[in-house]
């Protein structure tokens, strides 16, 4: 545990520098300052280290603690000033939040609002697994698979060279599995134990994936809350604490030092942020920046940031079409340069000690074999879904609810629900052209499909806590869960 | 009065608050356990870390390969075992920075004629990763002597 301090230190480092960054996107200047710390977090990583990555690779900056320094403190800097020169906006009136934060499980005429001790249990309940992933990251080496195989052993040599351009990776002879997999998250590790002046062996970056768990969380309640109300976006960060594979899991939970949590965070976020604030350009900007993000994080990040985009068209309004394109241009040419700058990195990257995939794949095979291989490998995928230590019960649950609770994307809110499945198939999507055009998927799936899932996880979450909105919602008044969660009528 | 009318919703409900009975338990557990942990090794080294997750004998043996080859040397991989179970891969992380050249299994080294033979007498430390045994290192010319040793 003398890991404690430079822990603490090096997530707040990025949570500082994403909190200035909020003072310049007024959707995320106005929520409550919850809310706002889990963009803040994710923000604080994207543009920090984004920025690292890039002044390393195209202005050959070292990646030294004045730098680092620099760069964590410019958007602090930043946003002291801005907040300085612009007055606070407003809290929300009631009627926006006010309503939502009032009433109960989804807004209109759901009964009272939910008791205020079940609130704080439930918070409370979040913020101990949130401590447990903080004890696990101060306390133990990285264990996990491919933290170890790629994403730790690249932060290692780029730290020893002090740049993304690192002979160790540029010549071919070193032994690098996955030298051309984005640095992002790297290039995060290597910030927090430069700033530290950390020893080889200090682990003090893990805690970095261990602050996207409550990150994950705040983003969830954030959106859960505005589309399905309180008590389902809080049943919703419970189901989640509940998963292994979100959590404790080590090969792709938020205590391992995988990049799959990572990027369905930013993508969520990103998604989030896309469809909640449909008017203002800056906070699609913000949501660009996220995206970018998920683009330098992993290769099929750029397939999800493209999805987002491609899911919030779903939501385009009628009223106001140009501005609404406007902001998905935006957010679309932050993609667009990430996706330059990675193609710029790995382009002088030899390939080499990867997958082939070229001798795996076979593209003449995705048709008709997208759906002849379905009876073949459904029940490989299902397998997976049901293993207890990853999933517990949640694939024998999740349906059901999904289905009891169809009227909570009834209305208005059938458009958000199309677009979060959509935004939550897409991984899938992706996971599924690979294995019809893999000659042998089988023993792909295992390695994978788990992780795809948790790439999609904030529209799943989304979803459940919509499905959740209508189950409630179809309860009588008085009935035992709504007892329980302090949302009986309280009058008569 | 309390209604307990069995519905489609209150089924799924019951359902996902029974999840949420096995499953938030299991997280809860798992935390209390990771702080305690945290608790009880505190102040442990990184060595006494390594041991207490892999083995006393892999983590003194890491110290020793590290304590031989400087942090910008760099070493000859081979995997020990006999079918691809990630040996190489996992010592690999413990001697990063130090830079490898992997030259695939140990087994594959039985002909002398083979091309690695004088990449191996031209490198002087040679590290072989295993599964489950602790790495092992030796010069070049050591482990010359003993594959045409045919040992």
């Amino acid at each position: 545990m003398n890991e404690v301090l430079p822990s603490l230190g090096g997530v707040a480092l990025f949570l500082l520098a994403g909190l200035g960054l909020t003072e310049f996107f007024p959707g995320l200047r106005r929520l409550t300052l919850p809310s706002r710390l889990g963009y803040a977090y994710l923000l604080g990583l994207a543009v920090v280290a984004g920025s690292l990555y890039a002044l390393s690779h195209l202005a050959k900056v070292p990646l030294r603690p004045p730098v680092i320094y620099l760069t964590f403190a410019a958007p602090v800097v930043a946003g002291l000033i801005r907040r300085a020169l612009t007055p606070w906006p407003p809290l929300p009136v009631p009627g926006e939040g006010g309503k939502r934060a009032r009433t109960g499980v989804g807004g209109e005429g759901s009964g009272g609002g939910p008791s205020k001790v079940v609130i704080r249990v439930i918070a409370g309940l979040l913020a101990f697994v949130c401590l447990g992933l903080f004890a696990d990251a101060v306390t133990n080496p990285v264990t996990g698979w491919d933290g170890r195989m790629t994403w730790s052993t690249q932060a290692r040599y780029v730290r020893e060279e002090g740049t993304v351009d690192a002979e160790a990776l540029r010549n071919g002879r070193w032994y690098i599995n996955h030298p051309r997999y984005p640095l992002l998250l790297p290039v995060a590790q290597v910030a927090v134990l430069e700033a530290f002046g950390a020893e080889e062996d200090r682990h003090i970056f893990r805690p970095l994936y261990a602050a996207l768990f409550p990150a994950f969380l705040l983003v969830l309640g954030d959106g859960a809350r505005r589309w399905a109300g309180r008590v389902p976006a809080a049943l919703a960060g419970l189901a989640a604490a509940g998963l292994p594979v979100l959590t404790f899991w080590q090969d792709s939970g938020a205590a391992s030092a995988y990049s799959d949590f990572p990027l369905g965070c930013f993508y969520g976020a990103g998604l989030v942020l896309l469809l909640r604030s449909r008017r203002r350009v800056s906070d699609a900007v913000a949501a660009g920046l996220l995206l970018g993000a998920a683009v330098l994080t992993k290769n099929e990040g750029f397939l999800l940031a493209g999805s987002a985009l491609l899911a919030a068209l779903f939501l385009l309004r009628r009223e106001g079409r140009l501005r609404q394109a406007a902001r998905l241009g935006a957010a679309a040419a932050l993609v667009a340069l990430a996706l330059a700058f990675f193609v710029s990195w790995r382009s002088e990257i030899p390939e080499r000690h990867d997958e082939k995939y070229s001798s795996f794949v076979d593209a003449g095979d995705f048709w008709p074999e997208t759906f002849t291989r379905i009876p073949w490998l459904a029940p490989v995928i299902a397998r997976e879904m049901f293993i207890w230590h990853r999933w517990s019960l949640f694939w024998a649950v999740a349906p059901v609810v999904f289905w009891a609770g169809r009227d909570g994307w009834h209305g208005r809110r059938r458009a958000l629900f199309w677009t979060l499945l959509l935004a939550f198939a897409a991984p899938l999507a992706v996971g599924w052209g690979a294995y019809t055009v893999h000659w042998n998927p089988l023993p792909l799936i295992p390695v994978t499909w788990t992780r795809f899932l948790v790439q999609g996880s904030i529209p799943l979450f989304l979803l459940l806590a919509l499905a959740l909105r209508g189950a409630l919602r179809r309860m009588p008044g008085r009935s035992v869960p709504k007892v329980l969660l302090g949302l009986s009528h309280r009058a008569g | 009065m309390r209604s307990f009318r069995i519905t489609a919703p209150g089924i799924a409900l019951a359902l996902f608050f029974l999840f949420l009975a096995v499953s938030l338990p299991l997280s809860l557990g798992r935390s209390v356990r990771r702080i305690h942990a945290a608790f009880r090794f505190a102040g442990e080294t990184a060595y006494e870390e390594r041991a207490r997750h892999f083995g006393a004998e892999y983590a003194r043996a890491v110290e020793e390969i590290r304590r031989t080859i400087p942090k910008d040397g760099v070493y000859l991989l081979l995997d020990g075992d006999e079918e691809e179970l990630g040996g190489a891969i996992w010592v690999r992380f413990d001697l990063a920075p130090r830079r490898a050249v992997f030259l695939g299994f140990l087994k594959d080294l039985k002909t002398p004629a083979s091309f690695r033979y004088p990449l191996i007498r031209e490198t002087r430390w040679v590290v072989i990763g295993y599964a489950q045994k602790p790495p092992r290192l030796m010069e070049g010319s050591e482990l010359l002597r003993r594959l045409e040793a045919g040992r």
